[in-house]
């Protein structure tokens, strides 16, 4: 009998399930629902298309003919409205139902709004979807200053993008670095100076307190909470995502900041999966249940997903993910869970060049290189092979990192 | 720049608008080792087969594979 298999979510996640699916099971029928009306683009470039060095047409990684040719049946624009798990219909807007046998939810996140006064006020972009980069591309082509918030890996994309434009800008920061969860501040001035190499300059102990308008609705500036305004023609939040989970209510499926999977990516519905940046996915690398937002995760979530809805539990997710910074002229890379652990280990080598690896139980669970990225490919499969080596710091931090230097593994 | 029996890396300006453009973090970890082996002025010995004449890769510079 032929298998019914409903996606929604074109993201890489989707599209990634989209694609294993046909190629392991040729005879399936095969929907993707997507809110957004256009087919899979590059998420990871558009950042380049907003800072004007690439143009539209290279982020484009699917049109629609991709879907055409692999008998795919790829419906644009369209929202669902309900899922019945128990009949395991799917129903549109347009009052559709769609039966599955296997249902994949891929529907990633909506930058999480910026609770202040003004905050919806025109001017005031968040950094998500290839639109909001065409937006944010228009206005940072006429501004003279900016504003950025959020000091995480995706608002340094937009002060990069201020950079690239010509925009004089303040990013206002809460803490005393940024993205104080995974660098010190050694490791972040690296980051700070080049951002004030572009014109960008970071504001610490900050944040916003409100957004200050025009009589025309456009956003004049910002003042943050010890009452300093700074003056923007154009400001970008990246604070966070809330995932769209919305039209799992009423599912029964369990959520935890995150759809709960398992390392399978099954729900704890029958025969809903879930893959991409809203899983709370158990991670086998870890041993515990854990998130990541990156696209090879992303990407390797849908193949697996895939997998396993063909084949119920035939393949686990066992990922290290990485996550580069490719703005400046050095390197920055970070991968696995940085933030996390119970240990650390970190060196400056030069005023571009840092490094720190995060432990948890004696193993490497996470870490960000700056400036070198050579000993990535060792650090990395000394996570996956989850080796006890957090009482070897000092070969772990030479600057020649050998993994051969390294006391033989013990048993566990 | 890095240059292999076949193939070779340089840093580009312009980006073909019917190139493949991909960023760092597509690439799978042997073509990551080998930009950033370039990056840092190494001439690896062979370029991965993840990398294909035409590319470009966004990385500290845009990289074009030719």
């Amino acid at each position: 009998m032929t298998q019914s298999y409903v996606i929604i979510g074109d993201g890489i996640a989707g599209s990634s399930a989209a694609e294993t699916l046909r190629e392991e099971a040729p005879d399936a029928d095969i929907t993707v629902i997507t809110d957004e009306g256009e087919a899979l683009y590059n998420r990871i470039l558009i950042k380049e298309f907003a800072k004007g060095k690439l143009p539209e047409a290279p982020i484009s990684i699917h049109d629609e003919s991709w879907y055409d040719e692999r008998d795919v049946d790829l419906r644009l624009n369209t929202h669902v409205t309900n899922i019945d798990t128990d009949g395991h219909v799917v129903r549109t807007h347009e009052d559709e139902d769609l039966e599955y046998d296997k249902l994949l939810v891929a529907t990633g996140g909506t930058p999480t709004q910026l609770p202040v006064e003004n905050s919806d006020a025109e001017g005031v972009h968040h950094f998500w979807t290839f639109q909001d980069a065409r937006k944010i591309k228009a206005d940072a082509e006429t501004a003279d200053a900016g504003i950025i918030v959020g000091a995480g890996l995706l608002g340094i994309d937009l002060a990069a993008i201020c950079g690239a434009q010509d925009v004089e800008a303040h990013y206002l920061m809460r803490g005393d670095c940024w993205w104080r969860y995974a660098l010190s501040e050694a490791g972040a001035e690296i980051m700070h100076d080049a951002m004030r190499e572009r014109g960008v300059t970071p504001v610490f102990d900050s944040g916003v307190d409100r957004f200050e308008v025009g009589d025309d609705g456009q956003i004049r500036g910002a003042v943050d909470p010890n009452g300093d305004y700074y003056e923007g023609d154009f400001a970008g939040v990246a604070i966070g995502l809330d995932f769209n989970t919305e039209l799992l209510q009423g599912t029964g499926v369990e959520q935890d900041g995150g759809v709960v999977v398992d390392e399978y990516m099954q729900t704890s519905v029958d025969d809903v999966y879930a893959a991409g940046d809203l899983t709370r996915f158990y991670d086998t690398v870890l041993g515990e249940h854990a998130q990541n937002g990156s696209w090879g995760s992303a990407k390797e979530q849908g193949a697996i997903a895939a997998r396993n809805m063909i084949d119920a539990e035939s393949e686990p997710f066992r990922w290290v993910s990485s996550y580069s910074i490719t703005h400046f002229d050095f390197p920055f890379l970070s991968f696995g869970h940085p933030t996390i652990g119970d240990d650390h280990a970190e060196r400056k080598y030069s005023d571009t060049e840092w490094r720190r690896l995060a432990f948890k139980d004696g193993k490497i669970v996470g870490g960000v290189l700056i400036g070198d990225l050579s000993p990535q490919s060792g650090y990395k499969r000394l996570m996956r092979d989850e080796r006890v080596v957090a009482d070897q710091k000092d070969v772990l931090m030479q600057k020649q990192f050998d993994a051969d230097e390294l006391a033989p593994a013990q048993e566990q | 720049m890095a240059q292999s029996r076949e193939l070779r890396v340089s840093r580009t300006t312009a980006v073909p608008a019917d190139a493949r453009v991909r960023h760092f973090d597509e690439l799978d970890d042997d073509s990551q080792q080998y930009l950033a082996a370039v990056e840092s002025g190494e001439t690896p010995a062979a370029m991965p087969t993840g990398l294909a004449s035409g590319d470009v890769v966004v990385y500290t510079d845009y990289f074009r594979i030719h």
